[in-house]
């Protein structure tokens, strides 16, 4: 396994300054513009198993996102950032930045505020294009790089390159073309990647697609705000269950496009903000998310939805019973996987629960809807 | 709700409010009067300027864990599948709108016309109380007032007077109500007036003895945290609270009067502990005499000294003071809060409460903790508390630190 300090040298090879990012959801293109490589902090169990910095600062009720974070921005690790960004999501992470602050004085965190009004309204328009603003003068302060149309234009275009290649490599794991699981690795490390190492992966990854699809008993949308660990979403492969489609903030929550011309760069924000894929850690956006698990699941031709539950995550779990409802009101069975900070240790009980859902599926498909 | 045996005239005063606030609510809402829901920050001064009734889930959830009911309550949510992980007043808030009121001491909340919330003192409110926008259609409004990391900058200001003004055009078109700037203007003044007699109150805790407890303060700040703010009946009865407990102080009479041990509350209150903790507190001869959740009340950010600056538009006055309660503060504002407070008060020992059902109030608690000893030099310990699900709640595990404590702050003086 490689760790987060690996990836940070890695990335570093571009040459540009490494912006560390939470939560899911920043500005990467104006980053990019800006001379600088965002690597976005989040799932980051697959390269730091440890807490033990966190721990110090950080209570065991917070979710694991948040202790991992803490980690990465209070270990070693942190080092290797040439600074930071936050935007508001959940009460947790709006109380991190000067924990860290705290415990590093010379990291400097670049915070913006993203408005949460539904339906959006004008004067929030206002206030994130004043942020936008604000915030890309004083990146350009600090790392001496101006920003330029030009630029902001080139970065549009190629992480709409970026996401195009992500969405590829989604629809050949939903065709079974591809694990999943090898799918989810690899956009969880395109995160924490430059962008050119990133599309690299990408490429790669969809060259090693199999020519005919794995079978399939189940077929599923996975819902969570981050995928579930490797060894669980193989026990997912290993008894058959494919996803078809997901709904997971690291990843079809995060490939929301831009608009298609550039323009001003406060009028992109604003446009790609409040067009986002909806979130339960984007409040405005909740409107949307009722309606959009059933449709998703109809679409993807899936037979159930699994939703991977986050433990302490608030943000989620207080839409999961309505949801769960939803799905099962719309003929869909749904099922909540909890999973806590050292779940992937305790694999079997998971194996009985999926394996049950499967079954359940399987034995569903013969009855009349 | 009344802890305090030393105000008996403010306590029946305080019975009396609640009751009588409780069963106006019903009363109302069955003649016609449209309801609303609010998050407890939200500033009721506006909402003085129609003709409404006005509810608080969280006050709601208080008062039935203060009475004993919020497990139960909780549970009926968790089996509607809300998970014990959730705030438990949003469990109790919403076990008790499933059981249509059953088991509350108020028989729950009129059903809601409106819904207001804001995403400072809590972001997730907005989620909790989406879940009955969702069930029942309630429009619901969301203030986002960007988190104070600093002292309020002036487009911050902007922005939430802004959307208090849209706010108002919100409730308009939903109630067919016009909206009265004159009562609402009226409300700011009458809650300026409270807090000036709120700090009053708090500073008899300078005292040493001290006057009052941080339980008394928890106790009397239940109106305000309701339609009251803003009344005349809330400036009335802090008028009341002061005076008696002034009379009280007076006679030499305190709530721990051998006072050994001065200690500073950090969180919520301890609704389902407030007689237990405080008895046994007593017999330690320790006195919790001041709190941040309640001696943030009519300040600004990172302060602890009274706001009265009149602006002369009662809006931006009130989105001066969106951020008065503790959640929304950065690190560094609390910890120069809580410095303040400790000289203030001359605080001997700090109990810093980690919260499970109040994440805002509880993440970076480990971090001031230290802040604030540095600072300081006063020692202070960590308790694990839910403020209204005792299921989580240990009280030989929580008297054994703050025992430690009282024996550090010993060792110290020996």
């Amino acid at each position: 396994m490689q760790d987060l300090a690996a990836l940070q040298k890695k990335a570093r090879e571009a040459g540009r300054p490494l912006l560390g990012c939470f939560p899911p959801y920043p500005p990467l293109e104006l980053f990019t513009a800006l001379g600088l490589t965002p690597l976005v902090l989040w799932n980051l169990g697959p390269w730091q198993r440890d807490t033990a910095q966190a721990d110090g600062h950080v209570q065991p009720f917070a979710c694991s996102v948040a202790r991992r974070l803490a980690q990465a921005c209070l270990g070693p690790e942190a080092a290797g950032f040439d600074a930071l960004f936050m935007y508001n999501a959940c009460d947790t992470l709006r109380n991190l930045p000067e924990v860290i602050e705290q415990a590093n004085p010379d990291l400097t965190i670049h915070r913006m505020h993203l408005p949460q009004t539904h339906p959006p309204r004008e004067h929030a328009r206002a206030y994130l294009e004043g942020e936008i603003r604000d915030l890309a003068v004083r990146l350009a302060a600090g790392f001496g790089t101006p920003f330029s149309r030009d630029a902001f234009g080139d970065a549009v275009e190629r992480h709409g390159r970026l996401r195009a290649l992500a969405l590829e490599a989604a629809g050949l794991a939903a065709r079974g073309l591809l694990p999943f699981s090898r799918y989810a690795g690899a956009m969880n490390r395109v995160w924490l990647s430059s962008l050119e190492d990133g599309e690299g992966l990408l490429k790669e990854l969809i060259a090693r697609a199999a020519r005919t699809p794995a079978p399939a008993r189940a077929r599923v949308v996975l819902s969570g705000i981050q995928p579930p660990p490797g060894p669980i979403l193989d026990l997912m492969e290993e008894g058959g269950i494919r996803v078809v489609a997901d709904d997971i903030a690291s990843l079809s929550r995060a490939l929301t496009p831009g608009p298609a011309t550039p323009g001003d760069l406060g009028a992109y924000w604003w446009a790609w903000y409040m067009g986002h894929h909806p979130c339960p850690t984007l409040l405005y956006s909740v409107e949307r998310r009722m309606g959009l698990l059933p449709d998703l699941a109809r679409r993807s031709g899936a037979e159930g939805v699994i939703f991977v539950g986050e433990k302490f995550c608030e943000c989620e779990y207080f839409e999961f019973p309505l949801l769960t409802r939803e799905i099962q009101g719309a003929g869909f069975p749904a099922m909540v996987l909890e999973l806590a900070i050292d779940d992937r240790d305790n694999l079997e009980a998971f194996r009985t629960r999926l394996e049950a859902f499967a079954e359940a599926i399987e034995s569903g498909k013969g009855r009349p809807s | 709700m009344s802890e305090t045996k030393l105000l008996p005239k403010s306590g029946k005063n305080l019975s009396r409010l609640m009751t009588g606030y409780y069963a106006s609510c019903h009363q109302e809402a069955a003649a016609g009067k449209p309801v609303v829901w609010i998050a407890i920050i939200v500033p009721i001064e506006i909402l003085h300027g129609f003709n409404l009734v006005v509810a608080v889930p969280e006050n709601h959830a208080a008062m039935c864990a203060a009475k004993g009911v919020g497990p139960a309550q909780c549970e009926a949510a968790e089996a509607a599948g809300y998970s014990l992980d959730l705030c438990s007043y949003a469990r109790i808030d919403l076990g008790t709108a499933f059981q249509g009121g059953q088991g509350s001491p108020s028989l729950g909340l009129p059903k809601a016309d409106l819904i207001i919330s804001n995403n400072n003192n809590c972001s997730l409110i907005h989620k909790w109380f989406d879940v009955y926008r969702r069930m029942n259609g309630t429009p619901h409004f969301l203030l986002d007032v960007p988190f104070c990391y600093g002292p309020q900058r002036e487009k911050d200001l902007n922005y939430i007077l802004a959307q208090y003004r849209e706010m108002i055009r919100f409730i308009e078109n939903r109630t067919g109500q016009r909206f009265d700037p004159e009562r609402a203007a009226q409300a700011v003044e009458n809650a300026r007036e409270c807090h000036r007699l709120w700090k009053r109150f708090l500073g008899l805790a300078k005292h040493r003895p001290a006057g009052i407890t941080a339980f008394d303060t928890f106790a009397h700040m239940a109106p305000y945290l309701t339609r009251f703010r803003g009344s005349r009946e809330m400036v009335e009865h802090m008028r009341l609270v002061v005076s008696e407990a002034e009379e009280q102080m007076a006679q030499g009479l305190y709530p721990v009067p051998g006072e050994k041990y001065r200690l500073l509350w950090d969180n919520i209150a301890p609704w389902h502990q407030m007689r237990p903790m405080s008895s046994r507190l007593k017999e330690l001869g320790a006195n919790i005499v001041h709190a941040t959740y309640t001696g943030c009340m009519g300040s600004l950010e990172g302060q602890t000294s009274l706001y009265d600056d009149p602006d002369p538009d009662p809006l931006r006055h009130l989105a001066r003071q969106a951020n008065f309660s503790m959640c929304p503060h950065g690190l560094n504002l609390r910890a120069k809060a809580m410095a303040e407070m400790i000289r203030d008060y001359a605080i001997d020992g700090v109990i810093f409460v980690s919260n499970r059902s109040c994440k805002p109030y509880s993440v970076m608690q480990m971090d001031q903790k230290e802040m604030v000893v540095q600072a300081t030099g006063v020692p202070s310990v960590m308790l694990d508390l839910d403020h209204a699900d005792n299921r989580k709640y240990s009280e030989s595990a929580a008297f054994l630190r703050i025992e430690a404590l009282l024996e550090e702050i010993d060792a110290a003086r020996a």
